[in-house]
């Protein structure tokens, strides 16, 4: 019975099945900014158009990082592995699939919604056109970095983890699962409460800095600590995810 | 089975799901308080653009309840550290 294979290909359903969720929500939800935006002003309509494809393409990113674990999952699981039968060799897989789907959740979503403010901000304002996108790039890149993590550590589970194959047909097999797949849900799951909040305050920002544009620096500062503060729990993740590493 | 071999699985199967369960203790608890300061920090931009004169007072308030709002991420990462070390 080759466990570690099955659980390869459950591992890889679960990675891009979790991990179109957020994506697609949020490339959606930018749309619905940008014709809000339409509607109120026609004549910028290319450069919102302009400004709802980036930020579709950059909401859907997280999901294909899931799409990419998936393939490599695929890979693994009709390949021959040199410890089919072993549980933490399974339990690597599945974590891999865990860290990412549930991991893309957040940035996805997070994306999408400061996706929406910039493009509304830009149709309020078309002449600060320059400095919202400034604001939404480096909004969504800073929410996207959670879900970096979680990538990290999927890769580092499936090529890392299972390469040292020792563990197969000792007691030991059981202790090293149940830490891999605590890895998989802590940065996971770790990855969801940053990416969202962090998109949050950017969205704001980008809305901020168009309702009193001569206030540009003070806005930006507490965009800068609060975000920073935000992010401080999934290094707190990131972490116990390395201490878990066996 | 022998009495050893059957000693060894168990405290690694009690091992195995303990660090599992530090695993979820500090990924489910890293949720919260990542929303909860966004949430903080994003109405703080918002008052700020709307009374720019009361930037200190306002962006005092944000980090102190940001810091409240830490303190619920610090007690998942305690509780995951003692699991892990037990």
């Amino acid at each position: 019975m080759h466990i570690a294979n099955m659980a390869a290909y459950l591992g890889c359903g679960i990675a891009t099945g979790l991990a179109a969720i957020g994506g697609g929500w949020g490339a959606g939800y930018t749309v619905t900014g940008a014709l809000r935006g339409m509607v109120r002003q026609p004549q910028v309509q290319p450069a919102l158009f302009r400004s709802m494809l980036i930020n579709q393409a950059l909401a859907t990113n997280p999901s294909i990082f899931g799409l990419i674990i998936s393939v490599l999952l695929l890979n693994l699981a009709g390949s021959d592995l040199d410890a089919p039968n072993s549980l933490a060799l399974a339990a690597s897989f599945i974590a891999a699939g865990l860290s990412i789907g549930i991991g893309a959740l957040g940035s996805g979503a997070g994306c999408g919604v400061v996706g929406c403010e910039a493009v509304l901000a830009t149709a309020r304002s078309p002449k600060s056109e320059g400095r919202v996108t400034v604001m939404m790039l480096i909004g969504q890149a800073w929410a996207q970095t959670p879900c970096i993590f979680a990538l990290v550590i999927s890769l580092i589970l499936l090529y890392v983890v299972s390469g040292f194959n020792g563990w197969a047909g000792t007691p030991e097999d059981i202790e090293v699962a149940g830490r891999l797949l605590g890895m998989g849900i802590c940065m996971g799951a770790g990855a969801i409460g940053p990416a969202l909040g962090i998109a949050y305050v950017g969205a704001k920002v980008c809305r901020a800095i168009v309702d009193s544009p001569l206030y540009f620096q003070q806005i930006r500062n507490t965009f800068f600590v609060g975000a920073a503060v935000s992010e401080s729990t999934a290094i707190y993740s990131l972490v116990i995810c390395l201490l878990l590493k066996p | 089975m022998d009495e050893m071999t059957a000693k060894a699985l168990g405290t690694a199967l009690m091992k195995g799901l303990a660090m599992l369960g530090a695993g979820i203790c500090m990924g489910f608890g890293a949720i919260g308080p990542g929303v909860g300061e966004g949430f903080a920090a994003g109405k703080a931009c918002e008052g700020i653009s709307r009374r720019p004169e009361e930037y200190s007072q306002i962006f005092r308030t944000m980090l102190i309840g940001q810091a409240v709002s830490e303190s619920t991420g610090i007690y998942s990462l305690v509780v995951a550290l003692l699991l892990m070390s037990s």
